[in-house]
């Protein structure tokens, strides 16, 4: 519980943090590109991306943490609570 | 029964469901159509210099794409994917109203309009996954229309057309979607309860199955890796392709028609003849046809229509590998998609070759092919399985 709501707290913090720099930017954009061309706007879309792949990775591996914990079950426990979500893509097709 | 042991019909039931689904996917072209108007116009109307319009094009993709995890973390945590989905085109309306009044302030209009779109996706990609879980129909027949929408709303845009249109028919189709989503029948299984339901084990009938690994989580970590890296390779070779005949409108059309129908009918043949033979065989024989496709408009257009067959199920896959987190899922993928663009669209790469465009659709191939592997050795898993307990038939 205190992992997923560490990384919910993340995601609104880089969410904030990125809508905050991605403002100032497009508002920057509406000048005229400086001599540099638009190193600064790429270092920035490099962070927000590298940010949201960060707070991506902590849900990841926390959902991966859930299914290996599900996996480890025994099988009763699998069978009473429904341990499927409908038949899979291949069923009756991949044949 | 919880939702996740309900039968393949629910959560969305019926029609109702499918009519649902139909007017998420009509408003997904018309969201898309006026953020196309919205940047198209400006730089058409000089409010966006030449210089200028490639940031803001750069940090409207990256608003509209690359938050999206965040945005789909969030819609799952709270259950919020039809106020998502609703208050994104909102949003996006607002944004493309903003722009058409205020000119000069189109910063906050451009923001407005890509997180706009960024929360529509999530919500109705919500929707998508969950009308028929576990199945790549859904998701393509609604993601397939915003090709269209795009599109048209470049065009719109570069003719001057009007903005008002574009926010009836938004505003319009929200409404019309906001009463129609309780057809899924009061369903979308929220995330909580989902995530009660522990994940399937990997020799179950049909869990979401992963790649043999020496751990679960690795094998978790495995698929994903290689079902994003699948759709980032897609998104860069679809935009580093050069059709130098795309000028002629008809044969724009037409290949944008290709695109829709490509992601439309790829979910539906992938659910009637597997996952793994239809994805990874479009891009196999999509690899030729595009090699051949900037001298040969006709080989380009049915290059690009196989080509596009994998979206549903790189989407679909994802979303099964995380049951209760399909916003989450929608918004991975195209952080995939922006990541995979991003070297085009920053001007890093030049124009493949016809030999590293084959390339690159056989890695693809390659990856879609081992993402999925676990699903076919758990089938047979499940298939011995039922052989010996008969009575297991009846969860079939």
């Amino acid at each position: 519980m205190r992992s997923w709501t560490q990384a919910f707290a993340a995601s609104a913090a880089a969410t904030a943090a990125s809508l905050v720099l991605a403002a100032a930017a497009l508002a920057d954009a509406a000048a005229p590109p400086p001599s540099g061309g638009h190193t600064g706007l790429l270092v920035l879309i490099g962070c927000v991306v590298v940010a949201v792949a960060a707070v991506s990775i902590v849900a990841l591996r926390r959902l991966a943490t859930r299914r290996a914990r599900a996996s480890a079950l025994p099988e009763e426990s699998g069978a009473e609570t429904g341990g499927r979500d409908g038949p899979g893509p291949e069923d009756g097709s991949d044949a | 029964m919880t939702g996740a042991g309900a039968p393949r019909s629910t959560p969305g039931t019926g029609r109702h469901a499918w009519a649902a689904l139909a007017l998420a996917a009509a408003l997904h072209a018309a969201v898309d159509a006026a953020c196309g108007v919205l940047l198209w116009g400006a730089v058409r109307d000089g409010h966006l210099s030449a210089g200028s319009a490639w940031a803001a094009f750069l940090l409207y993709n990256l608003l509209a794409f690359a938050v999206q995890p965040l945005l789909g973390l969030a819609v799952d945590r709270g259950s919020w994917a039809r106020g998502g989905a609703v208050a994104g085109a909102a949003l996006t309306a607002a944004g493309l109203t903003a722009a058409a009044a205020w000119p000069q302030a189109l910063a906050p209009a451009i923001a407005a309009a890509g997180l706009g779109n960024a929360l529509f996706h999530i919500g109705g990609g919500v929707l998508s996954l969950r009308v028929q879980p576990g199945r790549a129909t859904a998701p393509g027949l609604f993601v397939a229309p915003g090709a269209a929408g795009v599109a048209v709303g470049i065009l719109a845009g570069r003719a001057g057309a009007p903005a008002w249109p574009f926010v009836a028919a938004v505003a319009l189709l929200t409404t019309a979607l906001w009463f129609a989503w309780p057809a899924l029948g009061g369903a979308p299984r929220s995330a909580r309860a989902a995530r009660a339901v522990p994940a399937p084990r990997s020799t179950s009938v049909a869990g979401p199955a992963l790649p043999p690994a020496a751990s679960p989580r690795l094998g978790f970590a495995v698929a994903v890796a290689l079902l994003l890296l699948v759709v980032a390779l897609r998104s860069f070779v679809g935009l580093d392709l050069v059709m130098p005949w795309k000028s002629d409108v008809t044969l724009l059309a037409m290949l944008t028609a290709a695109v829709v129908l490509g992601k439309a009918a790829g979910g539906v043949a992938a659910d009637r003849f597997g996952w793994r033979p239809v994805a990874c065989g479009a891009l196999l024989v999509s690899a030729p046809l595009l090699a051949v496709g900037a001298a040969s408009p006709w080989a380009g257009i049915v290059g690009i229509l196989v080509f596009n067959m994998t979206m549903p199920v790189t989407l679909a896959a994802t979303a099964r590998l995380m049951p209760g987190q399909e916003g989450f899922a929608f918004g991975l993928t195209c952080l995939a998609l922006f990541c995979g663009a991003l070297p085009v669209l920053a001007g890093w790469t030049p124009p493949l070759g016809a030999a590293a465009l084959a390339a690159a659709c056989g890695a693809a191939a390659l990856a879609l092919w081992a993402a999925l592997a676990g699903r076919s050795a758990a089938r047979k898993q499940s298939d011995a399985a039922r052989s010996v307990h008969p009575e297991e038939r009846s969860y079939a």
